[in-house]
């Protein structure tokens, strides 16, 4: 599977979204991504590409589109 | 469910954290046994009480002042994609000494390993536990974060800070499944960090005992064993004072 497929993947499992709203998704754009939410996706990457991510990072994983560029630090491209 | 059982343990060379470390192994745990830098004779040690219970005892090396080492060390870890069922943070330091004629110097490395090392250690290892679901945080705090006394401001300050997170942890983490959080309190026990406290003040504590005597470091770790077993499944978010009934004697 794919990096982007997975990266898709786990915004899915971890908010209950359809694969088409994942795109534009922000933090708190829906009850799921709260605080609880937010982790439960970042462990959900960590897991899936094996990186451990800094607070830093996870404060400025804001959305999906930023996400990519902090996955881009751990060496992961989406 | 059957779950490979592995305990993290710092401050594994001596004292309570040996202690531990000897305890696990007999009730057939694994362990990454931190300690803050390798030794022979600690090496030796764990790899005996390895052989003894067929279990697994890996040393594993960071020096708590140290935040990249912290991270590189549980890095070690985290690689081997193993259940982490038990973190137990006992390293620690300790003096008493008068608040007035304590350097900010000294209160800051108090503060470093006795709460800020055991913060980042948790939100490392909570990366394991969150994952898997389940896990156990065994924090060593002390009585003397329970009571104040003086010469404790310091010390008992760190404690009491390990406490209070202790019981703010369990209910946030409490969402990311049976993740359960709770501290030891102990009274003064027989290692070498009473080697630094006053004749006076070692006597005051015994006499205070309703027991009469100090603790051993197995009695420590009985506690801790327990907190990490089904047999306390419902027991979270609590400081746990082992003390002899030294409270009564107060
Ligand atoms: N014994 C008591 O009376 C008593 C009572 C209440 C609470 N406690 C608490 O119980 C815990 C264990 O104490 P203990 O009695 O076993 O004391 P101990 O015999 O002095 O052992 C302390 C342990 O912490 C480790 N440590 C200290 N600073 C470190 C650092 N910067 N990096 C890595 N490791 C470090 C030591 O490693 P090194 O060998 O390298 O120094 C040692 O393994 C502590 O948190 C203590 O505050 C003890």
């Amino acid at each position: 599977m794919s990096n982007m497929q997975q990266y898709v993947n786990a915004f899915m499992e971890a908010f209950g979204v359809e694969e088409s709203a994942v795109a534009t998704l922000k933090y708190q754009d829906v009850e799921a991504w709260d605080s609880v939410g937010h982790m439960q996706m970042i462990s959900i990457l960590e897991d899936v590409f094996d990186i451990m991510m800094d607070i830093d990072d996870i404060i400025d994983f804001g959305s999906f589109e930023k996400g990519k560029e902090v996955l881009a630090k751990y060496g992961v491209s989406v | 469910m059957n779950i490979e059982k592995n305990a993290i343990i710092t401050g594994a060379n001596r004292g309570l954290g040996f202690a531990m470390v000897k305890k696990f192994a007999e009730n057939g745990f694994n362990v990454w046994a931190c300690a803050r830098k390798p030794s022979d004779e600690f090496e030796t040690k764990i790899s005996g009480l390895a052989n003894e219970y067929g279990v697994w005892i890996k040393p594993v090396y960071f020096d708590l002042t140290d935040e990249a080492a912290i991270k590189s060390g549980i890095m070690e870890i985290y690689k081997e994609k193993k259940h982490v069922h038990t973190l137990i943070n006992n390293a620690g330091i300790h003096y008493e000494k008068l608040f007035q004629m304590s350097t900010m110097k000294e209160i800051r490395e108090l503060y470093e390993v006795n709460v800020f090392a055991l913060m980042y250690t948790v939100q490392l290892v909570l990366k394991m536990m969150t994952k898997q679901k389940f896990g156990n945080i065994i924090n060593i705090s002390s009585i003397a974060g329970l009571t104040p006394y003086s010469g404790n401001v310091s010390y008992g300050g760190t404690k009491a800070a390990v406490g209070l997170f202790t019981g703010a942890l369990a209910i946030e983490v409490a969402p990311f499944g049976n993740i359960r959080v709770n501290a030891i309190a102990p009274s003064r026990a027989e290692t070498e960090i009473i080697s630094h406290v006053s004749e006076a003040s070692l006597k005051k504590g015994i006499d205070n005992c309703l027991l009469g005597r100090l603790a051993k470091p197995s009695e420590i770790a009985d506690i801790a064993y327990f907190l990490s077993s089904e047999e306390s499944s419902y027991i979270n978010g609590q400081v746990i004072r082992v003390d002899g009934g030294a409270s009564n004697g107060n």
